[in-house]
């Protein structure tokens, strides 16, 4: 059985009557990359602050590679590079700067290594923080959350403000430190991303875990949304007994419904009205998450 | 410069260290350069001694005052403490707080760095930045002391202006355990900004009105001896109190930081 490197138990945060997250069980094996999906105030950020002992639980506990994150914070943070989701660079500084100041309050980086990341995600190194634009800082942040080399990478809203080939870089240093067996836990708002990177996903929702699927699993629950459009008036008939079919609207020609699973079965019957066009898309996260706290609520209603 | 927090801070400020440092400068040289007019004024003790009560105290030992060190001890080392915590509680209110409000806390406290360190290396900042100021100032009072011929002790003004350093420092110390313990950076600067002022205000008031003197006891500036260096004597007494009061009021910011939640 692999080792955990991030378990919660009843992990719980409560800002005076204000609930962060409640009874958060978690647990992330050694080398994998989580994802944490959730709306604004779902309870992330909540969960990250409580690995880094930025915040205290109210109650349960939270352990990274076997240290409890609060008794032995030292020792987590050691282990740990870290991503905010919201956050400054020190201004004043350039960005090797800023590396040589963090680096020493950890005993100092690799420098042929946070080159190497400098390279790889063209990071304008030697200027002045201020005069950088946002996708800039950003770099320099995900290289001080690599530059450690560290065994736990807990990355908040990685990809905020980066372009599509510094995103790839980006999946390729997560692809790089699961290959080497490190554990990445990252949060976002966004499906594909996180589809991209992620082994398996946590849906959090008013600070509750929602659900934990794997990638694969949970390509299997999300539905496309599908329109076709065809040659002839279509009817609902051949389409009511579909049972992957959901939501189904036709006006016409026209046919938009979501589906679960795959195409086939739906295309084969739209075939009967001569297909001329077919457009189908991913959800957009809120469909996703309005699908699955649905389907949630409705379990708990039963 | 950027091995240490205690560095880096010092590194931030060393150009605002500069402009006060010569701007304090200026100041004391200030007060040099404009005594022997008034130390040449002739009558000027008999004048003094026939000033209405309310002001002989406010003066307080008149022949003390028509000495230069006298003159500096009421023009600048009794306000010294005041000026010095002007620079100081800012600086140390934003400290912590400031770096909350700034977002970059979390990186900094992502590292495997205890609080307690960030607290105590941004204090030794600001007791070194204010110990540096202490030195300009008596580096331009002795340079603007030798254009003036006038008798005075030059180790006063040494004295003088370490005796003013440990009040400081405990100021700095109460902003710094505002910054530890307040939600916001400009709570704290406002808490520690009204006790020095108010508490400098009330010594002011104490002179005019001796019936304050049963009351101060609530005035730090009480305890402040900027005068016994003109006897020559050392401000054991009062320095030990405010660094005893530091050091208390920064095991308060240490554990008010190590307990506290940080989040927006």
């Amino acid at each position: 059985m692999t080792e955990s490197a991030i378990a919660s138990q009843d992990l719980t945060k409560f800002y005076g009557q204000v609930r962060g997250i409640e009874n958060l069980d978690l647990r992330i094996d050694q080398g994998e990359v989580f994802g944490l999906l959730g709306p604004n105030g779902a309870g992330k950020t909540t969960t990250i602050r409580l690995l880094l002992d930025l915040i205290r639980p109210t109650r349960g506990q939270v352990t990274i590679l076997g240290h409890d994150c609060h008794r032995e914070s030292l020792a987590v943070r050691r282990s740990i590079g870290y991503l905010p989701g919201e956050f400054n660079l020190y201004e004043n500084l350039t960005g090797r700067q800023l590396l040589t100041y963090l680096g020493s309050l950890r005993g100092g980086f690799d420098f042929t290594f946070v080159d190497t990341l400098v390279e790889r995600l063209g990071a304008a190194y030697d200027r002045q923080i201020s005069t950088l634009s946002h996708g800039n800082k950003q770099k320099l942040a995900l290289i001080l959350a690599f530059a450690p080399q560290p065994e736990v990478l807990i990355l908040d809203e990685p990809t905020n403000g980066l372009d599509p080939l510094v995103r790839q870089v980006f999946h390729e240093l997560v692809r790089e430190a699961r290959s080497q067996g490190h554990t990445v836990l990252l949060s976002s708002h966004d499906l594909t991303e996180v589809e991209k990177t992620c082994d398996r996903i946590a849906s959090v929702r008013d600070g509750r875990l929602i659900a934990v699927e794997t990638v694969s699993a949970l390509r299997q629950s999300a539905m496309r949304v599908v329109y076709i459009e065809c040659a002839h008036p279509l009817s609902s008939n051949p389409f009511d007994s579909l049972p992957s079919v959901d939501q189904l609207q036709i006006d016409g020609c026209h046919l938009h419904c979501r589906v679960r699973g795959p195409l086939g079965p739906l295309l084969a019957a739209a075939a009967h009205f001569e297909i001329l066009d077919v457009l189908s898309r991913e959800p957009h996260l809120e469909e996703f998450f309005l699908a699955l706290y649905g389907k949630q609520e409705n379990n708990h209603a039963q | 410069m950027l091995s240490s927090i205690y560095l880096k801070t010092l590194r931030d400020w060393r150009g605002q260290i500069l402009a006060w440092g010569i701007g304090i400068g200026v100041l004391g040289a200030t007060n040099i350069l404009v005594f022997p007019p008034f130390y040449e004024m002739e009558g000027l003790v008999a004048f003094m001694n026939n000033l209405p009560p309310v002001f002989k105290n406010l003066i307080g030992e008149i022949d003390a005052v028509v000495t230069l060190e006298g003159f500096l001890k009421m023009k600048l080392f009794d306000p010294l403490p005041l000026l010095l915590a002007i620079f100081a509680i800012p600086r140390a209110a934003q400290a912590i707080t400031g770096e909350l409000e700034h977002k970059s806390c979390d990186f900094l406290l992502a590292q495997p760095i205890r609080r307690w360190r960030v607290v105590v290396e941004k204090y030794l900042a600001i007791i070194t930045a204010l110990t540096i100021l202490a030195f300009l100032l008596v580096v331009a009072l002795l340079i603007s002391s030798l254009f003036v011929d006038v008798p005075m002790n030059r180790w006063y003004i040494v004295r003088a202006t370490a005796v003013s350093l440990p009040l400081s420092w405990m100021f700095a110390a109460l902003a710094l355990l505002g910054s530890c313990a307040l939600p916001k950076s400009r709570h704290s600067a406002i808490l520690a900004g009204s006790i020095v002022v108010g508490s400098y205000v009330f010594e002011t008031l104490r002179l005019f009105s001796p019936a304050l003197t049963r009351w101060k006891v609530v005035s730090l500036f009480a305890y402040h001896e900027a005068g016994v260096a003109v006897e020559g004597a050392t401000a054991t007494a009062s320095t030990t109190l405010f660094l005893g009061l530091s050091l208390i009021l920064i095991l308060a910011a240490v554990t008010a930081f190590s307990r506290r939640d940080l989040f927006d």
